[in-house]
């Protein structure tokens, strides 16, 4: 069953000569099965004359309200100015050039100077060896790493 | 190999033969619209020519337009919105208009004029333009500077609107 909004639409499509022809084949096809749905291509042709009717009978409808000059311009975000945009945008670079330049620092940092502080897993002494750690970057003053052999973590400052 | 100037001067003779056809086959459906919008044969007269002025000038706009039907409606809005704003809106011209007044609405119609009123104005260009000028949705579009899906679910929603009217009879 198609959705009572999407019927609507397509049926004014119908009516107003803008369905292709294959889509137009398929909605006739899909109302000859669903009685229901003829009552509502019935009630849309009613609306769709009812429009026609009005507007050509009516031609001070088609004059602008006292003041008007240009329509103004449709935006898809109204709330988004460009200024705004930029700024956001700035932000964005901003953040993206942060993290990359954490990240590379991280690794140019390498394992030099290390002080390992604690050690998890089995009755291994604080201080044991632990394998690559996992996480790097500038802003990133410990580092936690699963050492597979020993089966713990360790937990090392970084300097 | 034929010389620039020859093929600029064969590319703007096929322009300017495309934009006497448009004129041929747009005349009527703009004066009706400028008589519609402005109220004097005379007014739409001048509206028109200008409008045609403004085409031919932009000749070479009108191939890469996805619509010159629509193209040439949208510089006939921008040609009708600047008579607004010079003040040369409206000027009563009761030979002509006779053949556009309605006659003696029945309620369901005033009360459909009154919900179509109340709409915005870019709903109601719309209805215009699809209804009285048939317009397609690709033309309005064009004309308007708006994209299709816009033009669409606007069209939807005015339709839905009259609708509700219809049913609260």
């Amino acid at each position: 069953m198609m959705k009572p909004e999407t019927l609507s639409a397509l049926l004014m499509d119908r009516e107003l000569g803008e369905l292709p022809p294959d889509a137009r084949e398929l909605l006739e096809a899909y109302l000859a099965l669903v009685p229901g749905a003829q009552f509502e291509a019935a009630a849309v042709a009613r609306v769709v004359g009812l429009a026609r009717e009005t507007v050509c009978q009516f031609p001070d409808l088609s004059r602008p309200a006292p003041g008007a000059g240009r329509h103004p311009k449709i935006r898809p975000l109204p709330w988004l100015r460009s200024g705004q945009v930029r700024a956001a945008a700035v932000v964005v670079v901003a953040a993206v050039a942060g993290l990359w330049a954490g990240y590379q620092t991280g690794l140019a940092a390498g394992a030099s100077g290390r002080a390992k502080l604690a050690y998890s897993g089995g009755d291994r002494a604080p201080g044991a060896e632990a394998g690559r750690p996992r996480y790097e970057g500038l802003w990133t003053r410990y580092r936690v790493a699963y050492d597979g052999a020993r089966k713990g973590f360790a937990v090392e400052e970084c300097r | 190999m034929l010389a620039p100037t020859y093929l600029w001067e064969r590319m703007r003779r096929r322009e300017m033969k495309d934009v006497e056809q448009l004129y041929l086959d747009s005349r009527q459906a703009l004066t009706v619209y400028f008589l519609r919008r402005h109220r004097s044969a005379h007014v739409a007269e001048d509206l028109l020519q200008e409008t045609f002025l403004r085409l031919i000038r932009r000749v070479e706009q009108v191939r890469l337009a996805g619509s010159p039907r629509g193209y040439l409606f949208g510089i006939a809005r921008h040609v009708s919105a600047d008579a607004w704003r010079r003040g040369q809106g409206e000027q009563s011209d009761q030979g002509r208009l006779a053949e556009l007044e309605a006659p003696r609405p029945d309620q369901r119609l005033a009360a459909a004029r009154e919900t179509i009123a109340g709409m915005p104005d870019l709903q109601r260009e719309i209805l215009e333009l699809r209804f009285h000028h048939d317009l397609s949705y690709a033309e309005m579009a064009e004309a308007l500077g708006i994209p299709m899906g816009t033009v669409r679910s606007r069209l939807h929603n005015a339709l839905h609107l009259l609708r509700e009217q219809l049913e609260n009879e």
